[in-house]
Formats: C-alpha cells, structure tokens, sequence
C-alpha cells in the first residue's frame, strides 16, 4: 500500500492562542513493502503522521492518499477498511491500552473489524509470541503490566489483525537493549517474510541506522532531507536538525578524520572485522 | 487534539486574571454570590455582567469556549424559562434570573479556565481556613472538592482519547451517523469510567509525593503574591455587595 502526502498542513488548536502548527506543506512519498523512517525531534512533527494516515485526524490544507483512499478531511466511506490496513503503535502504550485484561485489548480490533475467526485464542496467542510473550499473560490486568510488557502488548495488538502498514512510534524509548534486538529482528521479518510496509516514526537515529531503507528527515514541520540511510553519514546535517549522529557513524567519522579508511556499515561486528582489517 | 475546553479545565496561558492570587478569587466568589442570590435589580445584574465580561476578555481564553458553554446549556435555559413562566414573574424578573444563571456559570468558568488544579486547591484550602477551629481536615476536603471538578474535564479527555483509539481498531466514531455514535460511546463508556478513576488516583498519588500530604496540614505550597489587581477587583465586588446592601434598605 503506498503511501503519499500532498502539501500537508496540519494544525491544532486553531483559532486559538495556543495554536500550533505541526506540519508545513508537507510532502513525501512511501513506497509499500519497505521500512522507512521518518527522523525528527520533539517538534518536527512526526508524532502527528500515524494518526493523519489512518484518518483519526484530518489535515488543515492537503492530502493524504493511503492506496485508495484519500484523507483531505472529508468523511471517507467504509473507513475500517482503510484501517484494517494500518497498525499503527503509539509511543506511550497508556494512550493506546483501553481496555482490562489483555486478551480483551488483543481481540478487540478483531471483533470489530469484523473477523469471521473463530479461533481467536490461537490467533492471541501467536500475536503474543511475535514479541515474545507467552500464553499467561492473556488473562493478566493492563495495570499490573511494565512499561515494556505494555509496549509489547500495544504491538501484539494490531500484529493480530495483519495489517499491510505498521506504524511505530518512537518504538524503542524505555526498552532495554535485548528487547531493541528483538524488535529489530521482528521488524525485519515483517518486512523480509510477510511484505509488510514499516513506518517508524523515531529520533533514536542509532536504531534507525540498523534498519532503515528510506530515511525523510523533518524539521519544525517541514521535510528537509529524504533520500537512502546514508544521508544519515552526514554528522552536520543530523546536527543541524536536532538530532544526534548514530555512534556507529560517529566511529567511522573520528576514523576517517585520521585518515584511517573505513567503511559505513550499520552492524557493529562488520565494524570490529574492518577495525582489525586496517590494524593488520 | 481536541480544540474545545470544558468546564472544570484550567487553560494555560499568560493574563492578568492567571496571575491573581487563588485566595482572593475564592474571596471575590463570596462576595460575588452576594447580590447574586439576594438582588432583583437589573441595573445592578447588568453591570456585573458586564464586568464579568471584561474580566472574560482580560483572561486571554478565547471567548468562544465561555459562549459555547451557554450554547451547551441552552436546553438548561430553555427549562428555566418555563419554570420561569409558570411561577408568573415579571418579564424584569426573568430577565434577571437569566442573567444570574449566565453570570454564575461564567464566572466559575472564569476561576476554573485561569486558576490551575494545585492553585485551586490552594485558594480552597486557605479560604476555608477560619474553619479550622472545628477540627476539619481541610486538606482533605480540599483535595476531595478539586477531585470532584477535576473528573468531568478528565472524564471528556479520556473518551476522546479512548475513541481515538478504538476508532484505529474498528469502533469508529469520527465518521459515523448519530445513531452509531451513540452505540460507541455506550460500549467505550465502562473503560473510560475506569481509566478516568485510574487517573485521579494517579494525580491524587503524584499530588502527594509533591508534598502534598492530605491527611497533615500542608505548608509548603506558596502561589502568587496578592497585588494591586487582586486589591483593584475585590474593592469592585465590594461596592457590588455594597450596591445590594443599599438596594435591600440595610443602610
């Protein structure tokens, strides 16, 4: 399903004295099956991205064209089907989780969407161990949960009902490090074994850099650099729009400063490989 | 986003009215409710009127949240004027008892939309102060009155929240005709109760650990200084309650 904004302004608060202006004539184009990164701070405007791709909230001036369907503030028609397409993960899983226990949090986006399952406890269970979660935690209470389980959970839910686009929202903050790995991994299948298109919403740019394949870089609203990862090589450019240079990236800019020839690689072990490489 | 307020939520931004001290805006709401309940004069209900909306104006909160109010209370208003009509006043008497009703509502929308949740509590508490000879624990009554203002603006972000979400699931809202908006607030309705619950016991707990302890007396909250405005709009409720005094023959 590919993904377009057209000169998209969107603005809360209109009219009023706490206005604010989240996006500026935005436009950008997401291929399907590819997992692009949107980079940006806290003010760049990208925390409103999922909600305007599943037409939660409707842009001030622009489109949004999601396949078929087109998001221009109008009523759609039959919007569930739009949005049985579209997982999308918000950053604090406390504004997603509604509901008590987790296997109702889990079926609700099934029973609503309609599905003719009857095999819903299997379908709990298999989206539970996509993160890695096992079959007790179905009958647990939300409020019992840690942040990470919450996460997890907020994920489980919409990989349960197999959406076309994923939509993750600054997906690594308040998660360890082993739990990033696994969300990389998972990510990748995703994208590699079932097709999907991956939309990541972040400024962790170190976790981006490992598994992005399009990067738009946006700034107070407006999109100021798109292009492959690499564009991510560029230290100035990540600091001039807020944001921090991957570490990996850092290493091989202080290398290549003392003339030491090595190549930008997002895994750390083919790092370590050209290190020892250029000492022999 | 919502882009409404409703009543009971605090809007923050800078103004004169923001900045007056919470213990003289619950004063000047004594004094306020002075000729409000006693008077019937309508020179009198006017100039208040006006005066509250000079005070509206001075808050920098778009007057259209404190017109949508009344136009949320319409049906309120319509009831009232036939209790009006059936007890026979006066078309003067029913002119002031609406305006009585508007002025009450807007001046509490005033307090609740510049006075923020701590300050609040805050003006309660020290206002109520003289009662402490009775042994009241009035931080608690304090905390108990805040929380009661607090749930319906609370309860109305959550659903909105809630229907966000459950829209992004298939229990659409955004889209939908009256009658299938109605089914989705009625099966959200249970899990916003419960999360908006959640919620204040959550910012009772954190209102707590920022000291705010409800079962001592509380002393380490300072809020703003009173100042030459807060002095200004107390004398001009005084000469209102003065005006009542002389219209009722006291003096």
């Amino acid at each position: 399903m590919d993904i377009s904004f057209n000169n998209v302004t969107y603005k809360e608060n209109r009219g009023t004295p706490l206005e604010m202006t989240y996006l500026k004539n935005f436009s950008c184009k997401i291929n399907k099956s590819e997992i692009t990164t949107l980079l940006g701070d806290s003010l760049s405007g990208i925390k409103v991205i999922g909600n305007l791709i599943n037409a939660v909230d409707f842009p001030y001036i622009g489109t949004i064209k999601i396949g078929k369907y087109i998001n221009d503030g109008k009523k759609i028609k039959n919007v569930n089907a739009l949005r049985m397409n579209i997982g999308h993960v918000k950053m604090n899983p406390d504004e997603m989780l509604f509901n008590k226990t987790v296997k109702q949090e889990l079926t609700f986006g099934l029973t609503y969407f309609k599905y003719k399952l009857n095999k819903k406890d299997i379908r709990c269970t298999e989206a539970l161990k996509l993160v890695n979660l096992g079959e007790e935690y179905l009958d647990k209470k939300i409020n019992t949960l840690t942040l990470t389980e919450k996460k997890k959970i907020s994920l489980a839910s919409i990989l349960i009902f197999n959406p076309k686009v994923i939509i993750l929202e600054e997906p690594t903050i308040g998660i360890s490090t082993k739990d990033k790995e696994e969300l990389k991994k998972l990510i990748k299948t995703l994208k590699e074994k079932y097709k999907k298109t991956i939309i990541i919403l972040t400024k962790d740019t170190d976790f981006a850099y490992k598994i992005a394949e399009r990067v738009h870089i946006l700034y107070k609203g407006t999109l100021v650099s798109s292009g492959t990862k690499e564009i991510m090589n560029d230290e100035t450019l990540l600091k001039t729009y807020g944001l921090k240079a991957p570490e990996i990236v850092k290493f091989v800019n202080v290398a290549k400063k003392k003339k030491i020839d090595l190549k930008y690689t997002d895994n750390i072990l083919d790092l370590i490989k050209e290190v020892y490489r250029n000492a022999k | 986003m919502q882009s409404n307020k409703y009543f009971g939520s605090y809007y923050p931004i800078e103004s004169s009215i923001h900045k007056l001290n919470p213990i003289m805006k619950f004063i000047c709401l004594f004094l306020f409710l002075v000729p409000m309940i006693g008077s019937m004069s309508l020179k009198l209900h006017v100039v208040i009127m006006f005066f509250i909306t000079m005070l509206m104006y001075t808050s920098n909160v778009p007057l259209k949240f404190y017109f949508n109010m009344i136009y949320g209370l319409r049906y309120i208003y319509i009831i009232i004027l036939f209790f009006l009509a059936s007890k026979g006043l006066t078309q003067e008497e029913a002119l002031v008892t609406l305006l009585k009703v508007t002025s009450i509502i807007e001046y509490l929308a005033l307090i609740f939309y510049t006075t923020s949740p701590s300050e609040l509590k805050y003006g309660i508490e020290k206002t109520l102060n003289p009662f402490n000879v009775f042994n009241i624990n009035l931080s608690k009554l304090s905390n108990k009155i805040i929380t009661g203002i607090r749930f319906f603006p609370l309860l109305i972000t959550t659903e909105y929240g809630v229907l966000k979400n459950a829209s992004e699931r298939g229990l659409d809202y955004f889209h939908s005709d009256i009658l299938a908006r109605i089914n989705v607030l009625a099966s959200s309705f249970k899990n916003t109760l419960r999360l908006t619950i959640e919620k204040l016991k959550k910012e009772n707990f954190a209102s707590e650990l920022k000291m705010y302890q409800i079962s001592k007396f509380r002393t380490n909250l300072r809020t703003n200084k009173i100042g030459y405005i807060d002095l200004l709009i107390t004398i001009i409720h005084i000469i209102f309650v003065a005006s009542y005094v002389i219209e009722v023959g006291i003096i």
